[in-house]
């Protein structure tokens, strides 16, 4: 009897062993593209007109909405929810395939005709600051692992966060943070 | 006659004295962030480090964290800064409430030269790093 449990324990545990180490976190991306234009809105405003929300004002909506945002109810939910009127920005992106993006987002120092990064890390997205030769030509390989090596640091610095620990761990994490989230 | 001098001054002293907070919670509403205790305290550390050394920094009596240290403006005139983390309450948008906090920075004495902006930039570093960490919620209330 212990012998069958033993034949069966052992593939069973594999199996789940398996399973868990290739379940990994939501998959990252990275596309890049120029900023082609910039608008000081609110968050409802850029709901209502569909643009992609990201930051910490994406964080708060897509948390709770998969990532289906758009359209009145979810204008209506981010009005009557989050309350206040903090400004966003609303940037226009076209990217390296020629693609036109507007995301909204609350960090204000981007400008015209930089090249920005725009992240998506599962449902959240962020966008960012880069260097120009992201958007002069394709990026090849290495940049791109470079970028998405940073957004997984990022990751794993907030979560590092969300969870706490030793002063130690905390104190490494805040410094990830800073330097791969911002 | 001495004792009228001093009142005197002291009635100066207490009259200069003036005090401001700095919150990123107002009447339109504000974010909550919920972390734990411990990373907002190494937050609060971090962000008045920059400003006051940490060897002159004091932990508040208070049960949320809490830090306090000085800042001079000249020879005598000081203001204390006091950077805190007050627990409160967040909702998400789903209405699920969380547990968090909210980071306020006040001072008080009698070097507003000195401790406004101090005061400003630390909570300008923490809402920063608060920011980042893409924890924040909808303010509800403070427990």
């Amino acid at each position: 009897m212990r012998e069958i449990l033993v034949r069966l324990f052992l593939p069973l545990s594999a199996i789940l062993f398996a399973g868990l180490s290739f379940a990994g976190p939501p998959s990252l991306s990275v596309r890049y593209g120029q900023i082609t234009g910039i608008e000081v809105t609110t968050k409802e405003s850029a709901v209502a007109r569909n643009a992609i929300i990201g930051g910490v004002i994406g964080i708060l909506v897509d948390d709770s909405f998969s990532g289906a945002l758009g359209g009145a109810t979810a204008g209506f939910l981010v009005t009557s929810i989050i309350e206040g009127d903090r400004r966003v920005y609303l940037y226009t992106i076209i990217m390296n395939d020629g693609a036109s993006v507007a995301i909204a987002i609350e960090r204000p120092d981007l400008a015209i005709g930089h090249c920005a990064a725009l992240e998506q890390d599962g449902k959240h997205i962020n966008l960012r600051p880069v260097s120009s030769v992201h958007c002069e030509k394709e990026s090849t390989e290495q940049h791109q692992d470079h970028r998405l090596e940073i957004a997984r640091k990022c990751r794993i610095a907030r979560d590092q966060l969300s969870v706490g620990g030793s002063s130690q761990a905390i104190d490494q994490a805040l410094h990830d943070m800073r330097a791969y989230c911002d | 006659m001495k004792f009228r001098i001093v009142a005197l001054l002291a009635s100066i002293f207490l009259a200069a004295c003036t005090g401001s907070t700095v919150t990123s919670v107002d009447k339109h509403g504000g974010n909550v962030y919920a972390l734990p205790a411990e990373v907002v305290d190494r937050m609060l550390v971090d962000a008045m480090s920059a400003e006051i050394p940490k060897g002159e920094l004091s932990r508040g009596s208070t049960t949320y964290p809490s830090y306090s240290g000085e800042v001079m403006w000249g020879a005598i005139d000081t203001d204390t800064i006091t950077a805190a983390a007050k627990p409160a309450i967040g909702r998400k948008v789903d209405g699920t409430e969380v547990d968090g906090f909210v980071f306020e920075v006040s001072r008080y004495g009698t070097a507003p030269a000195t401790g406004k902006p101090t005061a400003k930039r630390i909570h300008a570093k923490l809402q920063a790093d608060a920011e980042l960490t893409g924890t924040g919620t909808a303010f509800v209330k403070f427990k």
